[in-house]
């Protein structure tokens, strides 16, 4: 199944990306990703994205910074943004909703809430899917 | 610009002088001018904070270690990631400071401790990092995981394979990942393990773990993984695509050629693989010397991919797939210099080489 939608993964750690990737590909989306915020600025001015699943500490341009910077621009006002945290302190879940962020989501989280909530933005359907079970002997 | 006119300005000047006095003031390096650049790193404007975090990395010692450390635990984003990648740099100059941040009672302060001493790329940070993996919080451990991962330390193999056969999705995958990156036999061999049990969920990353590692020794193991799980087939030889061809051809009997050359036929029709991937797809489709429906090359002939229509070429003419041939002509009549040679030596080998186009 291939939707014709596209997630962009922003996170300094080339693990959680390929994380989110994994988590996201039985949703039959399209990703790209950046290692930060203003990588991630650089890719939104050439492409069209209808998702940002973005970290909050990262190098050069967090999250929150990213956040304000999209709010601040006609063209990605409405587009949906998730952040996804370690930082679980209600200090940085009122920044990042102030910011305009559009869920707050800690890790860690699962590959199926990731998608659940992925899904739900988009609007398309999540197809049930089991989380990793204990390896069998 | 004197010491003193560059801290009153560093303070009080306009954005501009600002930053020219964060720059200057790396020509002193005493306490005070170290506070001001502290100082400095916390301004709402980036270039101030670029400018004095150049200076602080030129300067470089332990005293600015401890000075970064405090603003880990700012409320604000920036300063906090400024502080981090600062840190990253330099912890090299006073590594017991950060050993004493990975004990800190305040879990996001060790999360920060596992991901610089990851970033640090130094070797030594491993012993600490193994020391996270018996935090009592999941993110701590998770981020030492990853650590180990990008330190690419071999004593970690085995608490990653542990972690990876049992506990949380996330963890598990943080580990899979880990072991693809550290490069040496005993983590292909974990990762093989792994695969011998793992859940069909899980079954990706180890596959892309394993691709990583690019080990002659799972050659055999994806081999038989791919005749026990012809399901997973379209992922079990975009990972085998990844070891060299001819090591693939001569570790496989006629029977295995037949189910690999099957799979991948099947992966290229799937169309959902990068360039990259598909391009190694037909590599090694080449290789394995057996024909394959000409529908399946056909489409990537035409596919605008040069990585891919100059694989699809390639494993046309070593396939003799001769009802391509055609198509070759006409690909060669549109003179595409990229495509040129690979052309002319897939026509050679259709022996077609000469003929003009009918």
């Amino acid at each position: 199944m291939i939707i014709h939608k596209t997630v962009l993964l922003v996170d300094d750690s080339p693990t959680v990306r390929r994380m989110l990737d994994w988590s996201l590909k039985s949703l039959g989306v399209k990703t790209v990703q950046a290692a930060d915020g203003l990588e991630a600025l650089e890719i939104l001015r050439v492409r069209e994205v209808d998702l940002v699943i973005v970290d909050l500490n990262m190098p050069r341009m967090d999250g929150i910074e990213l956040i304000r910077s999209l709010r601040g621009d006609e063209k990605h006002k409405r587009l949906p943004v998730i952040l996804l945290t370690t930082e679980a302190r209600e200090e940085d879940r009122e920044l990042a909703y102030q910011a305009g962020a559009n869920l707050f989501l800690t890790k860690p989280s699962t590959p199926a809430l990731i998608r659940l909530n992925a899904a739900a933005f988009l609007e398309i359907k999540a197809p049930a899917q089991p989380e990793a079970r204990k390896a069998q002997p | 610009m004197d010491r003193e006119t560059a801290l009153r300005e560093l303070n009080a000047g306009s954005p501009d002088l600002q930053r020219r006095a964060a720059r200057v003031l790396g020509r002193w390096t005493d306490d005070q001018v170290l506070d001001a650049l502290i100082g400095a790193l916390q301004s709402p404007h980036r270039g101030i904070r670029d400018a004095a975090a150049d200076t602080l990395i030129e300067i470089g010692d332990a005293r600015t270690v401890k000075r970064l450390l405090p603003l880990l635990r700012s409320n604000t984003p920036a300063v906090r990631n400024s502080a981090r990648w600062l840190l990253q740099l330099l912890a090299k100059a006073a590594p017991d400071m950060l050993i004493d941040l990975s004990r800190d009672p305040d879990l996001r302060m060790r999360i920060f401790a596992a991901n610089i001493m990851a970033e640090t790329g130094d070797h030594e940070m491993a012993a600490p990092l193994m020391d996270l993996l018996n935090d009592p919080d999941e993110n701590v451990r998770d981020a030492a995981v990853v650590g180990l991962g990008r330190l690419g330390a071999p004593e970690s193999v085995v608490r990653l394979e542990a972690i990876a056969s049992d506990g949380g999705s996330w963890t598990r995958f943080s580990a899979i990942d880990g072991l693809g990156q550290i490069f040496s036999p005993d983590a292909v061999r974990a990762l093989l393990r792994l695969l011998a049990s793992a859940p069909e969920d899980l079954l990706e990353p180890l596959l892309d773990a394993l691709a990583r590692q690019r080990s002659v020794d799972s050659i055999l193991p994806l081999i038989q993984k791919l005749h026990a799980a012809p399901a997973q087939g379209s992922l079990i030889v975009s990972a085998l695509a990844a070891l060299p061809p001819a090591e693939v051809v001569s570790r496989a009997s006629l029977c295995d050629r037949a189910v690999i050359t099957g799979a991948i036929s099947e992966a290229l029709r799937q169309n959902g693989k990068g360039p990259d991937v598909a391009a190694a797809l037909l590599n090694l489709l080449g290789e394995l010397g057996m024909k394959v429906d000409s529908a399946v090359l056909f489409r990537l002939l035409v596919s605008g991919q040069r990585v891919v229509q100059q694989a699809a070429i390639r494993a046309a003419g070593k396939l003799g797939q001769a009802d391509l041939a055609p198509l070759l002509h006409q690909l060669q009549s549109q003179g595409d210099p990229l495509l040129k040679d690979e052309i002319q030596a897939a026509l050679s080998h259709l022996g077609e080489a000469g003929k003009e186009r009918s």
